[in-house]
């Protein structure tokens, strides 16, 4: 059985790795911070009974569904839009240019997870699809959908990698 | 293929500067204990009234079955097998006694109304009405980060005579379980019950390595309601640490805050709900469970006084740093 102070070193361990994920879920670390707050007190309260080899596996299963359920709130401030906001005339070319992290903010919730989970967690579309309790073929055609969008608000520029110096 | 999507992942997360983790840990730990404690209620509850109806059933099957009229000359079935509240629960026939480890509530009701709301209007209670309630009970001093948590849970801290703390309040369906009086408890917990000259249950619990919930007051009502406010002596988590802070009110004050009448699980003033939500609107999150959202009035500062006769609001969210530094930042007065 696990015990408070293995919950403590988890959260030590993951806490920072599982915070980084809600970060791109959220774009805002405040709200990543409480994200994971919120998901780590759902876990300790199955601490007890997680079976499952690796927590954080069971930990981002919740964090994933607390991010969807937060999103589906009325309280969610967030506002999803098409326009790219304003930038200031004097800035540079490098300033003019919107960044992945302005790019998730017109994905869709799921979109998103799923381009964070497959290109920043690293996961296969199999595991994606198991995380997010979806098909593999919806998973394979929304990150595809979604990369898609990506490209085309980030620019072709950036779909091919800079030269090194 | 799709390389250059990692890629500035990578980069961009190597720009970002990333809040510290620093007592996350310990805060999820104390938060989640929390959780626990409010979850075991209700399953508490739950089995006892199970309980209640099994002791019942036992008791009417021989009476049914041997003819006797035990049940007759007692009053019905039907009143015995009704739930009664926790601790006066006898153990059904020929078994051990089957109640788990008392929790602090139960779903049971009171049947005693001990502390009566005030008359008239009545609306929803929404944890906009617990904050603003707070606000209006507490001591003379100056309020700041406001946070709602939990069900129906409101946040302040408090900068009084005391010097700075943090006060917390939440109000829960249901009633106190007799038995957290007198059953055992962890060795780093206290508690203690009393009565006040209303009838009504107080419950104080310290715990002595929790800096979130020293010193806790919960007071039962009798009208289903029942008020628990925690008198910290650190402050909230604020990317660091839990800064070390005073407790901003006794424990005197803090049972007299709870058993104000004001209070409702159900329903409080309807005025004083239509005002706080209209007041404190743009929180977001208060109906997340469990997730914390500090906020703050403009950064100008509103006097609470002026700011509730002109029902206005410069609210704006606060960051979790700067709402959660305690420097003042949006802060109203009391008292």
């Amino acid at each position: 059985m696990r015990d408070d102070d293995e919950f403590v070193a988890f959260v030590e361990q993951s806490g920072s790795r599982l915070r980084d994920t809600a970060f791109w879920l959220c774009r805002d670390w405040s709200l990543a911070q409480d994200l994971t707050q919120a998901t780590l007190i759902k876990v300790y309260l199955s601490w007890q009974r997680i079976t499952h080899n690796d927590p954080y596996w069971y930990c981002k299963k919740v964090l994933l569904r607390t991010y969807l359920d937060h999103k589906r709130l009325k309280s969610s401030a967030e506002v999803q839009t098409d326009v790219v906001p304003d930038r200031p005339a004097a800035a540079d070319a490098a300033e003019l240019r919107i960044t992945l992290l302005d790019a998730l903010g017109h994905l869709s919730p799921q979109d998103r997870a799923i381009v964070v989970l497959r290109y920043w967690e690293d996961h296969s579309v199999q595991t994606v699809a198991e995380l997010l309790g979806l098909s593999p073929g919806v998973v394979k055609m929304q990150s595809m959908r979604a990369l898609a969008s990506l490209r085309a608000l980030l620019g072709e520029d950036e779909a091919v990698p800079a030269p090194l110096a | 293929m799709d390389e250059w999507v990692h890629s500035m992942f990578r980069t961009e997360m190597s720009s970002q500067a990333r809040p510290s983790l620093d007592g996350m840990a310990q805060e999820a730990l104390a938060r989640g204990r929390r959780a626990r404690r409010v979850r075991t209620a209700k399953i508490a509850s739950t089995v006892l009234v199970a309980v209640g109806i099994v002791g019942g059933f036992a008791v009417a099957v021989p009476t049914i079955a041997g003819g006797h009229s035990v049940a007759a000359g007692r009053g019905t079935v039907a009143k015995s097998a009704s739930p009664a509240r926790p601790g006066t629960q006898t153990a059904p026939a020929g078994g051990a006694r089957t109640v788990p480890a008392p929790a602090i509530l139960t779903d049971a009701r009171s049947s005693a109304s001990y502390i009566r709301q005030p008359p008239g209007a009545k609306a929803a209670t929404t944890s906009e009405a617990i904050l603003d309630e707070l606000l209006k009970l507490l001591p003379a001093g100056t309020t700041s980060n406001y946070a709602f948590y939990g069900g129906l849970g409101a946040q302040t801290y408090l900068d009084g005579a005391n010097g700075l703390g943090m006060i917390r309040v939440v109000v829960y369906k249901g009633s106190l379980n007799p038995d957290a009086c007198t059953s055992a408890v962890p060795s780093d917990m206290t508690r203690t019950c009393s009565t006040l000259p209303s009838g009504a249950t107080v419950l104080t619990t310290k715990i002595s390595d929790n800096c979130i919930e020293p010193l806790t007051i919960d007071v039962d009502h009798g009208d289903g309601t029942v008020v628990e406010i925690d008198v910290a002596t650190c402050l909230t988590w604020n990317g660091h640490s839990n800064p070390p802070a005073h407790m901003a009110i006794t424990a005197a004050q803090a049972q007299q805050i709870a058993a104000n009448p004001a209070w409702g699980a159900v329903k409080m003033v309807a005025a004083l709900v239509h005002d706080a939500n209209s007041r404190f609107a743009g929180i977001p999150g208060n109906s997340h469970a469990a997730a914390s959202v500090a906020w703050c009035p403009g950064a100008s500062g509103n006097s609470r006084a002026s700011a509730s006769r002109s029902g206005t609001s410069s609210a704006s969210r606060c960051g979790r740093d700067s709402a959660s530094e305690g420097t003042g930042a949006g802060t109203s007065t009391a008292g």
